[in-house]
């Protein structure tokens, strides 16, 4: 650090590199924090508050995401290549079941079937070629708050009849104990 | 950090910090009004929909409120099932209308969720089955409402949880 030469007089100087060191370590720190919350999440899901949920198996990686809500065009009008946005308008109207899966277009139930026959026989495939029992994908739903409960249960459904065994439903950690009302 | 040279006079080359530590606070500080320590995402296990109602539904065109058979019912393991209604009058359509519990002596309705929580509670000492419930909602039910009523299951000590197909007409 630069004190001055003795003899020179009082040279004060802020010693600004602990100071530095500190605030990079925060910054970093902060900087991850945003990345882990961004992971996988689709923002337009409002997710229900639940005391029930447990916190994530991070351990766990085969996942299989399905995202579910009333559909609303505002959530796609700035972030969709316009003829995407025609046709999506086209097939939906405000408040319609919509099934957002990361990757591909909004989707309606029987191209989820499709869409997820389809995920699951190749699974099926890879597993056999590795010479394991069964699909260990988890299928995960994120509900909407205001999506209805008929909705959910025919996905549910639908998950099960291709052949998924494991479903994982998310929603928010609510930690205030007596908020059910 | 300064490197000198003891034997000529001259401009010290130092690395400028400060500007740099300005740099790191201005994204220090967009880093912290941007973090929401906000409530974190979880997840819950399902049970799986029953066999039996899985069956019924293999061919999509029967109705989801096809009813279950008796002998097949009797092959679900839960004991319980909590009822939860709905509206269907634009105003409080998707909110909790009414709540019954249905077991084998027959369906009381409940008035809240608080009380249902007592009730169910009272109801698990003396029922068979005390990991398993089910829940019948009505179809518009919204979603928010039945997993606050899954919450109240969940308090009530019952760890499975499985739903049954709505009711018709709702």
């Amino acid at each position: 650090m630069s004190h001055g030469p003795p003899g020179e007089g009082a040279h004060a100087e802020p010693n600004l590199t602990p100071l530095l060191d500190v605030v990079l370590q925060l910054l970093m720190f902060f900087m991850m924090c945003v990345n882990f919350v961004n992971e996988q999440v689709n923002e337009d899901i409002k997710l229900p508050k639940s005391q029930a949920v447990k916190p994530m198996d991070k351990a766990e990686a085969d996942y299989l995401f399905i995202n579910l809500k009333p559909f609303a065009l505002a959530d796609f009008q700035d972030r969709l290549p316009s003829d995407v946005l025609a046709r999506v308008q086209e097939k939906f109207r405000d408040g319609d079941e919509c099934i957002l899966v990361p990757g591909k277009e909004p989707m309606r139930r029987n191209e989820l079937r499709v869409w997820l026959k389809q995920q699951f026989d190749d699974a099926k495939q890879l597993a056999e070629q590795r010479g394991e029992k069964g699909v260990k994908t988890a299928v995960v739903i994120r509900g909407h708050k205001d999506a209805e409960y008929g909705q959910v249960f025919e996905i549910l459904q639908l998950c099960k009849n291709v052949g998924y065994r494991r479903l994982l439903l998310r929603a928010l950690t609510k930690n205030s104990p007596g908020g059910a009302t | 950090m300064t490197i000198r040279r003891k034997t000529e006079a001259g401009p010290e080359p130092t690395l400028p910090i400060t500007p740099m530590l300005d740099m790191a606070f201005q994204l220090l500080a967009f880093f912290v009004m941007t973090y929401h320590p906000s409530d974190l995402e979880g997840q819950m296990e399902l049970s799986l929909p029953s066999e039996a109602i899985t069956q019924a539904q293999d061919k999509e065109d029967i109705k989801p409120d096809a009813p279950v058979d008796k002998d097949q019912d009797l092959k679900l393991a839960a004991n319980i099932t909590v009822i939860v209604r709905t509206q269907r009058d634009n105003i409080n359509t998707g909110f909790i209308s009414g709540i019954s519990l249905q077991d084998d002596a027959g369906t009381t309705a409940v008035d809240t969720l608080d009380k249902l929580r007592e009730e169910l509670k009272s109801r698990r000492a003396n029922v068979e089955n005390k990991e398993n419930i089910k829940i019948q909602a009505d179809n518009k039910l919204k979603w928010e409402e039945v997993i606050s009523v899954m919450d109240v299951c969940q308090q009530a000590g019952f760890k499975n949880i499985s739903f049954v197909p709505p009711p018709s007409g709702s």
